[in-house]
């Protein structure tokens, strides 16, 4: 039986085409030795029967990839009667690069010039005589979907099995290249080299520096191609370059001889909004002004509309708990556990929610919709300016969510000066998990202004990191910044199932985080909270108590030297949200956040609330953090530093905010 | 043409693959392709942030690998080299 396979680039109806010529006459199965589907099908035409192999979709026959080997193998080693390359109408020029390579292997070729349909509609128009000519291999338009030209190209391909060797054009690689293929080829016909794969296309490869070919190279023939390679190559320019670059010559001239498609607009849409958007002067406001929004509306829409009906469920059903717990005579210490501690903890730290949920929501949207690469950029311009790397900035957009994978994506950054200074840079990037904090303390302080507040925290956070990354590139880590080239993805409307998958995510996290690390560490510490045995629960008398007056004078000079405050603070270093749910649990018997307000409100001052966001926005970051520092690092040095340098800049700064406050009358 | 994409790529802080296809008079689809050629030859790399980095097992953190801010590409060495000598 006479076998013809069908090899294409991914996309270009190949496997339509298939379907279409087989029907169901198919069977999938896989090649030997390797995990790429084969499938395998009949075609029944005049009364004859015919071997269909659809190859795996690829864009070239290189030895990049299995799907690459695979197919070439196939072609070169099974020698099927006909190969018919489905190319795709509408990425023509794209597409027939895999046709090149199929004329180098001197292999019989029927081009099956497919999807013409929607070329029509792009109003592209291809002279197919002339395309035909100028390969030197049969071209049939085919529409595979609605089997258009599959009868034809049946036809064609039964012809050329019976043509015997059809000659085809080659491409011409300039004398120089021809000379030393030729020049291959005769040693390797005059060798003992035992293999299945042509003579000329095995010189090509050599040239090209195949790896896969030039380990079953015998090695007096690999030194040769070297040497022909080195004749070959034109300054830095390798002889796999030039052999590529000539196949897209050849494949340009044959596009501009037989293809006509409408002229693109030079300047689009998305280059128009990009001059503004990414403007050298506008670019950094314009970037500040949708952050501002963002925030106004995560209040709008989190605060005064979900966050309410959260808080009067939360309360119902804390109230709810503790009756039935006083109904059924639970001890007291567990009634107190359940409904201050689990429920006044974790519970504090869960009615922040619906806030994170609408923050995450919106810049879901921006990432989405292409904008977040063009505020990267613009940010890029300004961290080169400073001296600093651009994808430091990435890693701190990166840590917005968490400093974790901000860390890991430091990454990134190729030379270690770079790297490290995005590393210690980072724990200043408020993270999700501190948000909450900022709620519940805007909440209480600054109502007629929570969002320019929320915005000017996150601002501070990143100019801090910016200005220590200074320091350090002046200081400890010396050196140039290396280039990169950032991609701005086109502008599109993010979809309404991936906006919400994406905001699913982080919420499931948190919550999952409040009900295991948050949950274990409010447990530990409402155990110290009433403990030693008889004490008054969250008194200072308590262990918990104790504790924290013993850190509690560090924080006085910054205003909230309260045990209170000292102990959430020691909490945060475990995890940040553990902050408001320790604050939650020691303000005895509050459970909801609006309770916790009026706590905190009793508790600080404006001035001393601010000093305490700053100090959470900035000290020892959590110990997950450290960890990743340490790992990344490779040092313990690097993570203790990091902890010990960020609690002193948080405190430093907290100090200076809460004293100057203090000389010019603020409270 | 490889060559034109890397001077071009060079020459800009940051591109898009349809104002790449415009200055080459090609498609976009063909850029993407060109940029696949470049990479293999080693002369420019492509990183995605974060998520080439993303290993889902990180402790603590709430971003879950969904997250895709921006797709760099670097010059290598290789690549320096042959743009310094055209």
């Amino acid at each position: 039986m006479n076998t013809i396979a069908l090899v294409g680039n991914p996309n270009s109806g190949k496997t339509t085409l298939f379907n279409a010529l087989t029907g169901t006459n198919q069977h999938v199965g896989n090649w030997p030795g390797v995990t790429v589907e084969k499938k395998e099908g009949i075609l029944n035409f005049k009364n004859k029967k015919y071997n269909i192999v659809d190859l795996p979709g690829t864009y070239s026959l290189g030895a990049y990839s299995e799907d690459e080997i695979v197919a070439r193998d196939f072609i070169l080693k099974d020698e099927p009667d006909v190969v018919i390359n489905v190319v795709d109408a509408t990425n023509i020029e794209r597409n027939l690069y895999l046709t090149t390579q199929l004329l180098e292997m001197g292999t019989k070729v029927i081009v099956a010039l497919n999807m013409m349909d929607e070329a029509k509609e792009k109003n592209i128009s291809i002279d197919i005589k002339k395309l035909s000519k100028e390969l030197g291999v049969p071209v049939v338009a085919t529409i595979a979907s609605k089997k258009n030209g599959i009868e034809k190209l049946i036809e064609e391909s039964i012809n050329m099995m019976s043509a015997g060797n059809v000659p085809q054009n080659k491409i011409n690689y300039g004398k120089d290249i021809d000379n030393e293929i030729n020049k291959l080829k005769e040693i390797i016909e005059n060798s003992n080299l035992n293999t299945e794969y042509p003579s000329e296309w095995i010189a090509i490869k050599l040239l090209e520096g195949d790896e896969y070919i030039s380990e079953i190279t015998d090695k007096n023939i690999l030194k040769i191609a070297h040497e022909s390679g080195d004749a070959i190559a034109i300054a830095a320019m390798e002889p796999e370059l030039i052999i590529v670059d000539k196949r897209y010559e050849f494949i340009g001239n044959i596009v501009n001889k037989t293809v006509k498609k409408p002229k693109e607009e030079i300047i689009t849409k998305s280059d128009k909004i990009d001059k503004v958007l990414t403007h050298k002067w506008l670019g950094l406001p314009i970037f500040a002004l949708i952050m501002l929004i963002v925030y106004q509306l995560t209040f709008a829409i989190g605060e005064d509309i979900l966050q309410e009906g959260l808080n009067a469920g939360m309360e119902t059903f804390t109230a709810s708990v503790e009756s039935f717990l006083v109904n059924v005579n639970a001890p007291e210490l567990l009634t107190a556990f359940i409904t201050d501690g689990i429920l006044g903890g974790v519970g504090a730290v869960i009615e922040f929610v619906p806030l994170i949920a609408v923050m995450y929501l919106l810049l879901g949207i921006l990432e989405d919709s292409g904008y977040m690469a063009r505020a990267a950029y613009v940010m890029d311009r300004i961290m080169r300016s400073l001296g600093l790397h651009g994808k430091t900035f990435i890693s701190m957009l990166v840590g917005v969510g968490c400093n974790v994978p901000g860390i890991m994506a430091t990454r990134t950054l190729d030379s270690k000066k770079d790297r490290m200074i995005a590393i210690l840079i980072n724990p200043f990037i408020s993270c999700g998990a501190r948000l909450p904090i900022y709620l519940v303390f805007i909440s209480a302080f600054f109502p007629k202004h929570k969002a320019l507040i929320l915005f000017s925290i996150y601002a501070f956070g990143f100019l801090v990191a910016i200005i220590m990354g200074k320091i350090f590139s002046k200081t400890l880590f010396e050196g140039e910044s290396s280039y990169f080239v950032m991609e701005l993805p086109p502008y599109r409307f993010p979809t309404l199932k991936g906006t919400l998958l994406n905001m699913w995510d982080k919420v499931s996290s948190f919550l999952k985080r409040a009900g295991t690390t948050i949950f274990a560490v409010v447990t530990v510490l409402w155990i110290l909270s009433v403990l030693p045995y008889g004490v008054e629960p969250y008194s200072q008398s308590s262990i918990l108590g104790k504790i924290g007056t013993v850190i509690a004078p560090i924080f006085k000079p910054a205003g909230f030297g309260t045990w209170q405050a000292s102990v959430g603070l020691f909490a945060g270093i475990v995890a940040k949200e553990a902050v408001v749910a320790t604050l939650g649990m020691v303000y005895a018997g509050v459970e909801e956040g609006a309770q916790l307000v009026t706590a905190i409100q009793g508790a600080f001052t404006p001035l001393s609330a601010l000093s305490f966001m700053i100090m959470t926005l900035l000290y020892t970051p959590c110990a997950a953090v450290i960890g990743t520092i340490r790992r990344e690092t490779n040092s313990t040095k690097w993570a203790v530093f990091t902890a010990l340098y960020t609690f002193a800049v948080g405190w430093i700064i907290s100090v200076a905010i809460f004293q100057i406050g203090g000389l010019f009358g603020l409270s | 043409m490889l060559i034109d994409i890397l001077r071009e790529i060079n020459n800009m802080k940051a591109f898009s693959k349809k104002a790449l296809a415009s200055k080459l008079n090609t498609s976009e689809s063909m850029v993407e392709h060109l940029l696949i050629q470049l990479q293999r030859m080693g002369y420019v790399s492509e990183e995605k942030v974060p998520n080439d980095f993303c290993n889902k097992k990180c402790a603590g953190c709430n971003i879950n690998c969904s997250l895709n801010i921006a797709n760099t590409l670097i010059i290598t060495d290789k690549g320096k080299k042959l743009l310094a000598t055209q």
